[in-house]
């Protein structure tokens, strides 16, 4: 590896600086070497003289923008809008903007040269030797800074003989003297070289707008606002000093007391932060709660955990959530108690479930007068002192500073008030108005803009510049508009802008990197890569199972029995690392993206559709390249996995299924139309019995998991039916199949092998996804409330946290074990990516909810940037053993892996995209959810999880939602559940509350007749409760939720619990294999009642079932006649098999076949034996008379099919009670009830002469 | 922060790979038996050897080998911060030592026995890379005073920032908080003498940062040699022809 040691630079000059250092308040001289150099590239495609590697500067550009450093820095905002393109970056416009800027600020900077999607160049003039100048100094004074922009923009149009349009921008005017110093500029502040159209320009920022953007308006409304919200400032600027200290405090006193505190200086902050009288955190604030913030202090060598309680806006001082704040703890005294316990605190319960609590203090809703609003927040700490109480109160501090402002952007639109006075009077050119943003957190913003008849009942995006000391609401300034309010597109959008993602269309740069695949000329699989690729086309059945309507297709799975007896279990991933290429456009694109992003009816891609889904899409009857993971299993051991390989393929997919299809299929179920697969009849049972190899094989995987510990998380997911006008109709949890789990358990296999391959190959940078141990004190509720029930919930590891989880299962029933499954989920911390060799603390990278050592995310490379880097990592880790690489392949892939620097950076990145898109989508669901429930009320099921002296809090397990239920309103009645509509429905409380009283008591809270002290209700702890939620709307805001009580007579709550109901017959005695341990016989426990209504249930269904039989038998009767007598053997063969087949689509567990009958229809006794021995559903027994002993014998069988029985036999190893012959079990089970024997036989025999061919029984 | 610009620049305005402007006088001490001074870029380091010489403390006295003593110390104006830096600090110690032992291994000193071998080296301008200055200075000290050496030694440091291995690290670099790595090695023998370093760093990356300083060493001992021949020349010119 020997690296050209050269010598590059033309000439070495020395620049001598001078630092100043505010610690020991002296001055540091600096001497630097400044190395000369001319190829230094230009980076723009026009040019053909300098040596580059990818020009960046578009061809095409109307013209070339050299920024100075004012302009940059003033109006970055728009330099970042996407259509701002071909900019020249100076490195010391750069360096001196940088001066300016805080940290944050700085990386945006840089993003917009590092971008290359943002098609502009960084042009390092200062090394330069035809633009350097002895002056390249970061104190320069403005004028010299002038004349390099338009000595290097001089430069630039000779250095490309004037085929482009050059225009530098100057600083806005600040004198008359720079004017005159200037080179090339004339009176006019401008001035034009050259002719005809390409020229080369020095405007000012305005003007340079009015002339180049005055047709995009996004870009002209962004520019004035800014310049709008600088002037003002600069104007308070002046106005404050002109004032004096004096006039200030005057003003000040005019407004009361309630002006803000002066904020410390930086200077002043760190040293007190050095001694430890101040603490430096981040300003946290729950939504629910817009005045108490809380900040968990950074300090090194502090106790972090205690967090610092601050309430009320004036103790907040200006803070917004997410700023960087730095706060004094107040005297003991002074503290106070927050209304909500602190997440991270011990549980304070406490008593002051006050009055605001139900209306939200801060919420500012359009009915609230502004003032009246600024009045009341600023008034609360007082009311606040009122209600101190010493033993509940935690510490509390008060903001001194801000030491970083957090940037985003917000979702706002017009304060009602200030919309009504637009409306009645138009023709006002008032610029000044209140928007009140949709984060309950925020306070209203002042608005200065010339758009405001524009933003009537519209949602704009805002960002807030500044939060001056006399003023009670921050100032901001006017971005962009989303859409009128209650537009449910614009709610969409509002909430992509809230959640920081972007919904930019893709560059069309980057569109072209994509390759053709149109109708004349289809994309086809080029010949290098059918040569270097192993290829599964012909030897692997390929199947892929995904949601219906899903269409880019990550994954396919295959089975293929090797002649050996081994079977090859492969999982095929789309290869998108091929068509995405590192540092490629599209690379950059689909990592600034990180995910897909999944809305309730729309999505915003991670890739263009046509690779999403088309080329990368792994859409069945057609050829696509694939990264493979193949297992080489042994079924006759357990599944036990001898081999694996890794590479790319290619893979031909034959069927495309969905979940519900594939379990239709492997349950052997009758598909309805446009359900079937093609390839007929074979085909269907061949790939029943890949699937059926597929559901073995998961269902080890997943018991050898959990033996190891996995944790079995629940989250329900919703689904919503939509109107054409996108509302949502219908709502219901998402169900899940057993298809599902087996899917993603074969997912999460091929995950956590590549996990390790990657990891043993690079153990310093592989990519990994960990899961951290929850943190111990997050069970805190959860304890109390197994306490409440009796159960012991034991958390000292996965292990013991699953088997109490089950234990809980057992006994229980499965609201109350679903709620604390969902509770047990909550508590968990978030899963993240990271990158192996960074982890040194205890937990290493192990993933605690899956308990594996090794885990990462390859198998949706469509929708996930991870799983690309993933990709390249795997293959950069096969490729000494794959197949072999020309030369020139194998320098590109050395850089498959990036660099740890590079990869760390993106790794936050995609963890916080991760964490956003995830955010946005429940946000999303939650939306649609309150939207529907505006319509229509709903009741529900629910589990109270807490208790609250006035209240309880209930967990809503379908909806995965948390609320309060008030049992007292603020008056002091008490509010009764309710018994039927009219009160629900009006929302009025009870008139006769005043009887009642509420009482609490040690962990229970009940509701006595206040005269004879009878108890009447009594709540506790994980008790089942009915509510109704319904929504109300707010303009301003998201719909707000609103719970309510009901009684169980209710007839809402009837109607529930019937569907409920319902739900569960439906899903009642479920195919053997299925994966729930409910399905286990024996080990399901079930009260009696239960079981007789079962029995029913199943009995009801065999008499349908024989009654269609029937119908069947006689159609295929009448075909048989038609093809003689032999055929109508065979035919009939055939019928039992069918009966089997379809009481396995019946879900049931056992059949038996009468051989009486059967045989008396005319087949050979021993014949039908051996058919149906050979026909191994589910549990064929045979139904016979207990005078004739005859058991199954294993005859010549079809090889496939006695493969199926081999499989079985694995598989039952666990559940295989069934298994005990048969006819005995029948009679044990019937009891020794001599009547109810009686009955069954008679009710046989009625089945038997009514479907005249099979009686049937069950188990 | 960012050592290297999007274009791929140094702070300074070198590539990666290239070194710092490098100036060599030899024999700028006429009292010395010989003398150096060694720039790198702004690092400027001057070496001045006496001997080989009656050894002054007679137990140190080795009866088969030279003594060789070195003391490094730098000038209280080489940094901007006027910090006061005597020769008995840690760091220095160390320093002299490293020093020592990389030149006893160059200087055949079993041809040399009895005798005594001082170095002194004086740092006085530093921008980082002192080290490896110090040593090409002594080097070239070693060769004005005429001392048998096995083969020149040469010396360069490289680190690794924003993923990037970078040779020959100015101040500004070297307090990036990267690793730093000085390699001292024979360029003839091709043998290495001293490899240093104070951090941590992942294996591949080793290999690639130590192969570039090392490189880097090569091409230090090419402008040595070229210095030496200059130098050479100079005086051989000055001695005139030879009289037989």
């Amino acid at each position: 590896m020997n690296q050209e040691v050269t010598t590059g630079w033309l000439g070495r000059q020395e620049v001598r600086r001078f630092k100043a250092r505010r610690r020991s308040n002296s001055i540091l001289i600096v001497v630097q070497e400044v190395y000369l150099r001319d190829d230094i590239p230009c980076g723009s495609s026009l040019c053909r003289s300098c040596v580059q590697q990818s020009p960046t500067l578009p061809a095409d550009a109307s013209h070339y923008l050299i920024l100075d450093a004012d302009s940059l820095t003033q109006f970055m905002e728009v330099w970042e809008l996407p259509q701002i393109t071909g900019v020249i970056y100076l490195s010391s416009v750069v360096k001196e903007a940088v001066n300016h800027m805080s940290q944050h600020n700085y990386r945006k900077l840089r993003s917009l040269f590092t971008d290359r999607r943002r098609q502009s160049t960084f042009f390092d003039d200062e090394h330069f030797i035809y633009t350097w100048s002895l002056n390249s100094d970061q104190t320069a004074s403005g004028a010299q800074s002038r004349k390099r922009v338009e000595a290097v923009a001089g430069w630039f149009y000779e250095h490309l003989g004037g085929s482009a349009q050059i225009v530098a921008l100057q600083p806005l005017d600040r004198g008359d003297s720079s004017a005159d110093e200037s080179v090339v500029s004339n009176q006019l502040g401008r001035l034009s070289i050259g002719d005809g159209c390409r020229t080369l320009q020095v405007l000012t920022v305005d003007t340079y707008i009015k002339e180049y953007w005055h047709h995009d308006t996004s870009v002209s409304e962004l520019f004035s606002s800014l310049v709008q919200s600088r002037a003002e400032a600069v104007e308070a600027r002046i106005v404050l000093k002109g004032a004096g200290q004096a006039d200030v405090s005057a003003r000040r006193g005019g407004k009361g007391s309630h002006g803000f505190k002066e904020h410390l200086s930086v200077d002043l902050i760190e040293a007190e932060v050095a001694d430890g009288l101040l603490r430096v955190g981040v300003f946290h604030v729950d939504k629910n709660e817009p005045l108490e913030g809380f900040i968990y202090p950074s300090n090194k060598g502090e106790a972090s955990k205690l967090a610092i309680f601050v309430p009320g806006r004036l103790l907040q001082n200006r803070a917004l959530p997410g700023d960087l704040v730095a706060v004094r703890i107040l005297e003991s005294k002074l503290w106070q108690a927050p209304k909500k316990a602190s997440q991270r605190g011990k549980k304070a319960d406490s008593k002051m479930i006050s009055e605001e609590e139900s209306k939200l203090p801060y919420l500012i809703d359009e009915e609230d007068d502004s003032s009246d609003v600024a009045e009341s927040n600023l008034k609360v700490p007082d009311s606040v002192q009122d209600r101190l109480v010493t033993e509940e109160a935690v510490p509390t501090g008060e903001v001194v500073g801000i030491l970083q402002r957090v940037q985003r952007d917000y979702v706002a639109c017009l304060a009602q008030e200030d919309e009504d006075y637009l409306s009645q009077s138009l023709s006002s050119r008032r610029e000044n108005f209140l928007c009140v943003p949709m984060d309950r957190r925020i306070p209203m913003v002042r608005l200065n803009t010339r758009f405001t008849e524009r933003l009537v009942g519209q949602r704009f995006v805002i960002r807030i510049d500044r939060w001056d000391q006399d003023s009670r609401v921050p100032s901001g300034h006017f971005v962009r508009l989303l859409g009128p309010i209650g537009d449910l597109d614009t709610e969409i959008m509002a909430l992509m802008v809230e959640n920081g993602i972007s919904d930019t269309p893709f560059s069309t740069a980057s569109l072209q990197e994509l390759p053709e695949d149109t109708a004349e000329n289809p994309w086809t699989i080029p010949e290098k890569e059918l040569s270097c690729r192993r290829d599964f086309r012909l030897t692997h059945r390929t199947c892929s199972i995904d949601p219906p309507e899903s269409k880019d297709v990550d994954d396919a799975l295959s089975v293929r029995r090797l002649p050996n007896g081994f079977l090859e279990i492969g999982v095929h991933i789309a290869d998108v690392s091929y068509f995405v290429r590192q540092g490629s456009l599209l690379d950059l694109e689909a990592r600034a993206r990180g995910t897909t992003v999944y809305m309730v009816g729309k999505s915003w891609h991670m890739l263009p559709s046509i690779l999403s889904e088309n080329l990368c899409s792994l859409k069945c009857g057609v050829d696509r390249l694939a990264v493979s993971v193949v297992w080489t299993v042994d079924p006759e051991n357990d599944f036990e996995i001898l081999d694996v390989w890794f590479g790319r393929s290619i893979v031909h997919s034959a069927h495309q299924l969905f979940y519900a299809q594939a379990q239709a299929i492997v349950d052997g179920e009758i598909l309805p139309p446009g359900w079937e697969v093609s390839g007929g009849k074979e085909e269907l049972t061949a790939l029943e019995s890949d699937l059926l190899i597929l559901a073995s094989f998961s269902q080890i995987r997943r018991d050898l998991r959990k033996a190891n510990g996995a944790v079995e998380l629940s989250s329900s997911e919703l689904r919503f039916e939509t109107a054409a006008n996108k509302e949502p109709i219908s709502v219901d949890a998402k169900q899940q199949l057993p298809m599902n789990w087996i899917v993603a358990e074969l997912m999460i296999l091929a995950n956590s092998y590549v996990g390790t391959k990657i990891y043993r190959s690079f153990p310093s940078t592989a990519l990994l996804r960990r899961h951290q141990p929850p943190r111990l004190d997050s069970f805190g509720l959860l304890l109390e409330c197994c306490a409440a029930r009796g159960f012991t919930l034991d958390t000292s590891s996965n292990k013991a946290l699953a088997d109490s989880l089950d234990r809980m299962r057992d006994s229980n029933d499965p609201v109350v074990e679903n709620a604390f499954r969902a509770l047990v989920t909550r508590a968990m911390s978030e899963a993240e990516y990271c990158i192996a060799g960074e982890q040194s603390d205890s937990s290493g990278v192990y993933h605690y909810g899956l308990a594996l050592e090794f885990y990462t995310h390859f198998t949706s490379p469509i929708r996930r940037y991870a799983d690309i880097l993933v990709h390249r990592m795997l293959l950069a880790a096969c490729q000494d053993n794959s197949v072999p690489t020309e030369a020139t392949d194998k320098s590109s892939t050395v850089h498959l892996v990036p660099a740890s620097q590079e990869l760390h950076e993106v790794v936050e990145h995609l963890n916080e995209r991760h964490r956003s898109s995830k955010r946005a989508q429940k946000e999303c669901d939650e939306i649609y959810l309150l939207m529907f429930l505006q319509k229509h009320a709903r009741a529900e099921h629910a589990v109270i999880i807490r208790i609250l002296p006035k209240g309880v809090i209930v967990f809503v397990p379908k909806y995965d939602l948390r609320v309060r239920v008030y049992l007292e309103d603020k008056k002091g009645n008490i509010i009764l559940p309710a018994e039927d509509d009219s009160d629900v429905d009006t929302g009025e409380i009870l008139g006769q509350a005043s009887d009642h009283v509420l009482v609490k008591e040690h962990g229970s809270l009940k509701i006595n007749l206040s005269r004879s002290g009878e108890t009447k209700y009594v709540y506790k702890l994980m008790d089942s409760v009915w509510v109704q939620l319904r929504a109300d709307g707010s303009r301003a805001h998201a719909p707000k939720l609103r719970v309510r009580q009901l009684g169980p007579a209710h007839p809402a709550a009837r109607a529930s619990m019937l569907e409920n109901a319902r739900r569960e017959h439906r899903g009642l005695a479920p195919p053997v294999y299925s994966l729930s341990r409910h399905n286990i016989p024996g080990k399901h426990k079930r009260g009696k009642g239960d079981k007789k209504q079962i029995v029913q249930d199943k009995k009801l269904s065999v008499e349908k079932i024989v009654k269609e039989f029937a119908v069947e038998q006689a159609r295929s009767k009448e075909d048989g006649d038609l093809k003689g007598s032999d055929s109508l053997k065979r035919k009939e063969v055939a019928s039992v098999y069918e009966v089997t087949e379809v009481f396995k689509r019946r879900k049931v567990a056992s059949v038996y076949l009468d051989m009486e009958c059967i045989c008396s229809s005319g087949q050979q006794q021993d014949e039908v034996v051996g058919l149906v021995g050979s026909v191994d559903s589910v549990d064929v027994g045979l139904w016979m008379p207990l005078s004739i002993g005859m058991s199954v014998s294993e005859r010549v069988l079809e090889p496939e099919l006695w493969f199926l029985k081999r499989l079985r036999i694995v598989w039952q190893k666990k559940l295989d009670r069934a298994a005990r012959i048969r006819a005995t079990v029948i009679w044990s089970t019937l009891g020794n009830n001599s009547s109810e024997l009686v009955q069954r036989a008679e009710k046989e025999e009625e089945l038997r002469r009514g479907a005249n061919v099979l009686s049937l029984w069950l188990q | 922060m960012d050592f290297l610009s999007p274009e791929g620049l140094r702070l300074d305005g070198r590539r990666a790979l290239e070194l710092r402007q490098l100036q060599a006088e030899v024999g700028v001490v006429e009292k010395a038996d010989g003398s150096a001074t060694f720039e790198m870029g702004n690092t400027k380091v001057i070496a001045v050897v006496y001997g080989p010489r009656e050894v002054q403390n007679r137990n140190q006295q080795q009866h088969d080998q030279a003594l060789v003593r070195c003391e490094y110390s730098m000038a209280s104006f080489s940094t901007g911060d006027r910090r006061r830096r005597g020769k008995g600090d840690r760091r220095a110690t160390e320093l002299s030592l490293v020093i020592r032992q990389t030149m006893e291994a160059a200087i055949l000193t079993n041809l040399l026995p009895r005798s005594q071998i001082d170095i002194f080296v004086q740092v006085l301008q530093a921008d980082g890379g002192t080290r490896a200055c110090c040593i090409n200075a002594a080097t070239l000290a070693l060769a004005d005073a005429g001392i048998p050496m096995r083969d020149i030694i040469v010396s360069c440091a490289a680190g690794y920032l924003n993923s990037t291995p970078i040779l020959d690290l100015n101040y500004l670099e070297d307090s990036g908080g990267g690793p730093d790595l000085t390699v001292a090695l024979f360029p003839k023998l091709n043998k290495v003498s001293l490899l240093q370093m104070d951090s941590k760093i992942p294996i591949d990356v080793f290999e690639k940062v130590m192969s570039l300083a090392s490189e880097g060493a090569r091409t230090v001992a090419q402008f040595i040699k070229e210095t030496l021949m200059e130098n050479t020349t100079q005086l051989a010119l000055a001695k005139g022809p030879p009289k037989f």
